[in-house]
């Protein structure tokens, strides 16, 4: 049997990725480690994710993170839910100079809208803190939804509402019957999306969040600059998990929209018939 | 089979009051910048008549059907449904219900639900809403299949769902807008048959919109053929075929043998007495108000020509057959005149050898001749 050597591309592709995921490994592989030293292995241990667990300012910013995620998920959902809907009935210059707006709030650096939050909340006398953290976050979740609820909006045919409509639902009963639950699935991968967003963020969080509110990635970075401790590892390694787990969760529900598991058994059955 | 549900009507008042046509279109117009979609139709549509709009793709027939629904604002003129004005009123007050071309069934909902949507909205209680869901399913037979998804459903099987789910808010006029057209043949004959017999059990006005003239016919107690966003005829299946006004509609409702004419003489009560080229003279029917030596155009349906011999109450021609095309439960044949032009004979049956290059003696009765005002255009906008 000949052996056949792997296309440049493979072997390009294939370093790439092992650079690539090369530092996340070693973050996991050493949060287990029971050395506090980089260096070696030397033994399976899950005492580092108990010290972050009983760690106080863990806890505590911990929680900040949750509450800011929260907070800016439901004011970015229904800023692009109300977003999308008006898009929709918009003229279409309106709806390029919206478009505009949106997609410049994604592109537009982070630290560039941080920095002019930063000065704005001074000028107004806005104290930085929790709120104004969410107040940064809600700047790109909010942009991101609303593309999210955009595209969604789009593939749902008009027809739908005009039924809903034909017999006997008004406006907001078109909306709470057949437009939301629609909505659901895709509201569902926005929020998760965003919370993500909120989890990870550092620039705005720093910027905006003064002396009262540090989500954990503002703690992490400060536990870094210090010495890097295996804990900071842990909690490096649980913060990816919940970014897994989100993600995976909005991806799956991408792919069994709208009635869940039931419409591939729907499939599954009209098929064999 | 289930009882028909009691007389449609809500409030029942509207219906038991006057002889109100169920549907009075005034002056209707819309327009979409420069584009007339509708443009004039003054229409009267009687209570629980089958009424169609037909006509090519553009016509406004679907325009008109979405300006009674409510969906469509009209640019100007008037709507009433037994009576009353509903032009200002928006679709979830109007006292009419559609059947959409998709269906549009709520894909979130199982057929109970769908099908009880609007009672939901009525906020019809619990036990009432129970038992004409389940009525209106019997009705369209779909009894059983209340737990299942839309997408569980074939395309006739929705159909029959969307139907239900109309029909159970017990409208004035249930309009339809060619809920037929994603279906395979066979399966559209058998929805035919089970429309026409619904509408027939319930008394609910129908107003259908359609671009296939034989569903039309089948099932409609008129018929109305339109144009660029005007009603060129409106009448019986029958009245429309037998006498159409225009080219147009003659070509619409059905092939036919188009002979320019001249008229020789006005005879009084729609009679004329007409000259053709290789036919000669001869008299028959038409549409009213045709003058002496006006342009004319005679027109003959293929079933009406045989082979047969011309006689005092006949006229024909002797032509040859240049194609021929068994269809299965007709012959088609196409020959030609001497004079060049070209005729389409349909035979049931094969009495007599037909075969390319034959020459026949053809004749046809005075009486299915039928002669128009000439209109080119017409004629091909409606091929």
């Amino acid at each position: 049997m000949k052996l056949r050597l792997p296309r440049p591309t493979s072997v390009f592709t294939g370093i790439v990725m092992i650079c690539l995921y090369l530092p996340i490994i070693a973050v996991v592989v050493y949060s287990l480690d029971k050395s506090a030293d980089l260096i070696g292995w030397t033994g399976f241990t899950t005492h580092w994710y108990s010290v972050a667990f009983h760690d106080p300012e863990v806890r505590r910013d911990l929680l900040t993170s949750l509450e800011v995620a929260s907070a800016s998920t439901v004011i970015s959902l229904t800023i692009a839910v109300c977003a999308g809907l008006w898009t929709r009935g918009a003229s279409p210059r309106a709806r390029r100079i919206f478009d505009g707006l949106t997609y410049s709030r994604i592109v537009l650096p982070e630290i560039v809208f941080a920095l002019g939050l930063l000065i704005l909340f001074s000028k107004l006398h806005i104290g930085y803190g929790v709120w104004a953290i969410v107040a940064g976050h809600v700047v790109f979740n909010s942009a991101y939804a609303t593309i999210i609820i955009q595209a969604r909006l789009a593939s749902l045919s008009s027809t739908l509402e005009e039924a809903a409509a034909d017999l006997g639902a008004n406006r907001w009963r078109v909306f709470r019957r057949i437009t939301f639950p629609l909505l659901v699935p895709a509201v569902l991968v926005a929020a998760l999306l965003a919370i993500s967003f909120s989890f990870d963020d550092v620039i705005v969080s720093q910027f905006l969040g003064g002396t009262s509110a540090e989500p954990i990635s503002v703690l992490l970075l400060g536990m870094i600059r210090l010495h890097v401790t295996p804990e900071v590892n842990a909690i490096g390694t649980a913060l990816m998990l919940i970014t897994l787990v989100s993600f995976s969760t909005a991806g799956l529900i991408t792919v069994l929209r709208p009635t869940g598991a039931g419409h591939l058994l729907a499939l599954g059955r009209r098929a064999a018939e | 089979m289930s009882e028909a549900p009691a007389i449609a009507g809500d409030p029942v008042a509207a219906r038991t009051a006057s002889a109100e046509p169920a549907v009075r279109l005034v002056g209707l117009y819309r327009s979409y910048g420069d584009v007339r979609a509708v443009d004039g139709i003054d229409v009267e549509i009687a209570d629980g008549e089958f009424f169609s709009m037909i006509g090519p793709s553009g016509c406004g027939k679907t325009t008109t059907l979405r300006m009674i629904a409510g969906l469509v604002e009209p640019s100007a003129g008037r709507i009433e449904v037994h009576g009353r004005d509903v032009t200002a009123l928006r679709p979830h007050r109007r006292p009419v219900n559609t059947v959409f071309q998709q269906y549009a069934l709520f894909p979130h909902l199982n057929v109970f639900e769908n099908v009880a949507f609007g009672l939901r909205e009525r906020r019809t209680p619990r036990a009432e809403l129970a038992t004409r869901v389940a009525e209106m399913l019997d009705l369209v037979e779909m009894t059983g299949r209340e737990a299942n998804r839309p997408t569980q459903l074939s395309g006739g099987q929705q159909q029959r769902v969307a139907l239900a789910r109309s029909l159970v808010l017990r409208p004035e006029v249930l309009l339809l807008d060619e809920p037929l057209g994603a279906l395979d043949l066979k399966l559209r004959k058998q929805l035919q048959l089970q429309l026409k017999r619904i509408q027939q059990e319930v008394g609910i006005t129908f107003v259908y919109v359609t671009h296939d003239q034989e569903e039309a016919f089948f099932m409609s107690d008129r018929v109305a053929i339109m144009r660029d966003g005007r009603i060129e005829q409106l009448g019986t299946p029958q009245r429309v075929y037998e006498t159409p006004v225009t080219e147009f509609v003659a070509e619409f409702v059905g092939a036919s043998n188009r002979f320019p004419a001249r008229i020789v003489d006005v005879l009084g009560g729609d009679a004329y007495e007409a000259e053709a080229d290789g036919i000669g003279r001869f008299r028959c029917q038409g549409v009213p108000r045709l003058v002496r030596d006006q342009s004319a155009c005679a027109i003959v349906r293929p079933e009406a020509i045989s082979v047969a011999p011309v006689t005092a109450d006949r006229c024909g021609v002797t032509a040859t057959v240049v194609d021929l095309a068994y269809l299965g439960h007709e012959i088609s044949c196409l020959l030609e005149m001497p004079s060049g032009d070209q005729l389409s004979m349909s035979l049931r049956q094969q009495r007599e050898p037909m075969e390319v290059g034959r020459s026949c003696g053809l004749s046809w009765r005075l009486d299915d001749i039928w002669l128009l005002a000439r209109d080119d255009a017409g004629a091909q906008a409606a091929v």
